[in-house]
């Protein structure tokens, strides 16, 4: 049997190991690990029940949904927030981030972070995806003030390089 | 004159957008101070009811728990307006009404807390609907509001009351009653639920960190509920509101109350389901009128009950009618009005303040009464309908082809601007590009209307006021069923031009025909109508300038080039 009283998992890059039953009990969502575990507050919890999106981040390459996923079920994974996004050692923004920004792609900006992950494993599956496959993609990210038109700008600025680079 | 400013007419970079995107904003659940505990609130399961018997004992007792707190034991200040609610009472009022507060280390000890507090309800009967809520024997919310009626506050805009309705209707020719509802009560939920972290620097200082738009209001709305203690507002980041942040009392008053009784900061942070349930709705009503009306659609006397439900309780209820009272006013030109509103409580949840309230509710309320009134004194004036292209080719078409086929006499006027401007600039079946952004065939609206049997199509220019005028003129003197298609770029994609126009004020009669036109760029001060040249597109309108009787409006030299898309 597995050692089934720790989860060892890689998040951002660096590896972090949690007791079950001392720092997470085994309900505990991977929204929750990473926010009152981790500190990692910029996941967002909004419907808290995979409706909505906010809670998006990267486990092992896909997008999920952190507030539908058990910590306990991410042992040996990696996951990649929005924290992780910026150069580590720069502090330089990654080009989908300085887009957002460019293209004010967002109101109130609670949705924002979910919205960049989605964006980010698209771009690391199908870095030229259509508009149609954007919009695909995005489908399940909720943002109630409208901004989704802005977010299709910057991440098409962001696809077609110019100063976003590559 | 050159652009000399240095915000105006240039982008400026969202302050908080870096943090925004690198997910260090911080609101309000991402706010941390030491010590701190976490509220929760345990909430009404009966819709109306006594409470009987609360023992808070059993909760109390679980370790980690640091306050329970029944309507014993807090303020019992009561606010909305006119005042009414308390934070916590002796009763409840709806489903999810706030019966008591924990405050524990964990959400999830105080959400077990919340469990064990045993309430002993005396169910009493719960009314919904707001017109049998007036009715007598009704179940009463409020010992206060008799029949449920909150009084009305005699300072604001209760009522419309002016003319004389006898004449108005002795002068009508048709007098028409009916009901109008706009029944549900709108969520406008933001993502973010209400939140509020709450501390006492000292006895007489409460300090707040809220998440909200409007920390002013909150503040000054709050102040009286802590026996106007000092208190500091923090703004966090605020996840949307629509409106509903504006006043946040409930969680201000349940965060405040709590840290008053652990001396530990208390955050609140409502779950979702809390935010669906148990937060400020947008108001719901009915309104029972009667409108006189002449022949010629002319409406002489509008007369009527506009019955507001608030829910159980009413956090801006007579602001909100103001604004309707107003604002059906202006979309609803009648010089006799007796309309009266009463504002009424029911066991439905509470309304608060919501983006945009009381116009909406009301206008949408009394349309249908409008348009039977029409339909009764046979309004055989041309009616003259006004519609978007992307809503033409969507749903207004088959309306046109109705008038057609019962040889309709009405002037049609599509606005073609080429985009869906309503929900946000989609494509549509007249653009030219499909939803998925590829090329298709642009279906031109000329050859449609004239193929469903409009003989009577002109197309002009939206820029051109004479031609459009002359247009519309003709249309209406002819006795056949006309479309007149205006071209024009919507307003948002008009390219910016160089040259905004100006008022000669020495020409200006101040006439006010210009403001008719509700350009944004025309302002009116006392004295002066003057054009905001940072808003004004120039050479690409010309509206105002070709409306002036007086030829006081002019282009400004300009070297500004401004942003063009």
């Amino acid at each position: 049997m597995p050692d089934k009283t720790k989860i060892n998992l890689e998040v951002n890059g660096k590896p972090c190991e949690l007791m079950i039953g001392k720092d997470i009990i085994s309900s505990d969502t991977l929204a929750e690990t990473l926010r009152n575990n981790l500190g990692l507050l910029g996941t967002k919890i909004s419907c808290d029940r995979g409706a909505c999106g906010a809670c998006t981040v990267i486990l092992n390459g896909k997008t999920v949904l952190s507030c539908m996923t058990l910590t306990v079920e991410c042992d040996g994974m990696s996951v990649t927030t929005i924290e992780g996004l910026e150069d580590p050692k720069t502090g330089q923004l990654h080009p989908l981030q300085q887009s957002f920004i460019d293209h004010t792609a967002f109101q109130c900006g609670f949705c924002t972070p979910g919205i960049i992950m989605t964006v980010k494993a698209l771009l690391n599956e199908n870095p030229k995806p259509t508009e149609d496959e954007i919009k695909q993609a995005l489908s399940g990210n909720f943002c109630r003030c409208i901004s989704h038109y802005e977010v299709l700008k910057a991440v098409t600025a962001v696809i077609e390089g110019g100063k976003y680079g590559k | 004159m050159a652009n000399n400013y240095r915000y105006i007419g240039k982008d400026t970079p969202r302050k908080d957008a870096r943090d925004i995107v690198t997910g260090k904003a911080q609101y309000l659940d991402d706010v941390h101070l030491p010590n701190m505990l976490i509220g929760k609130v345990l909430r009404s399961p009966l819709p109306h009811a006594n409470i009987k018997r609360i023992d808070v004992s059993r909760a109390a007792a679980l370790p980690s728990v640091h306050a329970v707190l029944t309507y014993k034991d807090v303020t019992d200040a009561i606010w909305g307006i006119p005042n009414h609610m308390k934070l916590l009472d002796k009763k409840v009022r709806f489903v999810g009404d706030a019966v008591a507060l924990v405050a524990a280390d964990t959400a999830e000890i105080a959400d077990e807390a919340v469990e064990l507090i045993e309430v002993e309800y005396e169910p009493l009967a719960a009314c919904y609907d707001v017109e049998e809520a007036i009715k007598p024997g009704q179940p009463q919310l409020y010992d206060q509001y008799p029949n449920n009626i909150i009084p009305q506050i005699s300072k604001l805009l209760q009522n419309v009351i002016k003319g004389d309705v006898d004449k108005g209707f002795a002068e009508a020719d048709e007098i028409i009653e009916g009901t109008g509802f706009y029944e549900c009560f709108p969520n406008p939920l933001p993502p973010e639920p209400p939140g509020v972290i709450a501390y006492w620097e000292n006895p007489d200082k409460l300090v707040a960190y809220v998440a909200t738009q409007s920390l002013g209001l909150n503040k000054y709305l709050a102040q009286p509920f802590f026996r106007m203690a000092n208190t500091q507002f923090i703004a966090t980041q605020c996840g949307g509101s629509y409106g509903t942040k504006n006043a946040n009392l409930t969680p201000i008053g349940f965060a405040a109350e709590l840290s008053k009784a652990t001396r530990r900061p208390v955050k609140i942070y409502y779950t979702k389901e809390e935010h669906l349930a148990a937060y400020s709705l947008r108001i719901s009503c009915r309104i029972n009128a009667r409108v006189g009306i002449k022949k010629d659609g002319t409406v002489t006397a509008v007369t009527g009950d506009w019955i507001v439900n608030t829910g159980s309780g009413s956090e801006a209820g007579p602001h909100e009618i103001a604004v309707g009272c107003g604002e059906l006013q202006l979309a609803l030109r009648c010089p006799n009005w007796n309309l009266r509103s009463k504002l009424v409580v029911t066991n439905r949840a509470p309304t608060g303040i919501v983006r945009g309230y009381g116009g909406q509710e009301l206008e949408s309320s009394i349309l249908p009464i409008m348009g039977m009134a029409m339909e009764k004194a046979g309004v055989n004036d041309k009616v003259v309908a006004v519609i978007g292209d992307s809503t033409f080719l969507h749903s207004g078409i088959t309306g046109l082809v109705n008038a057609v086929y019962n040889k309709g006499q009405i002037t049609l006027i599509i606005l073609d601007n080429r985009t869906t401007a309503m929900t946000g600039h989609q494509e549509h079946p007249g653009t030219g590009i499909t939803a998925q952004g590829k090329e298709t065939r642009a279906i031109e609206l000329e050859p449609l209307t004239r193929g469903i049997g409009v003989n009577n199509v002109t197309v002009v220019d939206a820029w051109d006021l004479k031609t459009l005028k002359a247009s519309v003129k003709s249309s209406l003197d002819s006795s056949e069923l006309s479309v007149i298609i205006v071209h024009g770029a919507c307003s948002v994609h008009v390219p910016r031009r160089c040259n905004p126009r100006v008022i000669d004020a020495d020409r200006c009669n101040q006439c006010n025909l210009c403001l008719i036109l509700g350009c944004p760029a025309i302002q009116k001060e006392p004295g002066q109508i003057y054009i905001d040249t940072s808003l004004c597109v120039g050479d690409s309108c010309t509206l105002c300038q070709q409306l002036c009787p007086r030829q006081a409006i002019s282009p400004q030299e300009s070297t500004y080039t401004g942003k063009t898309e």
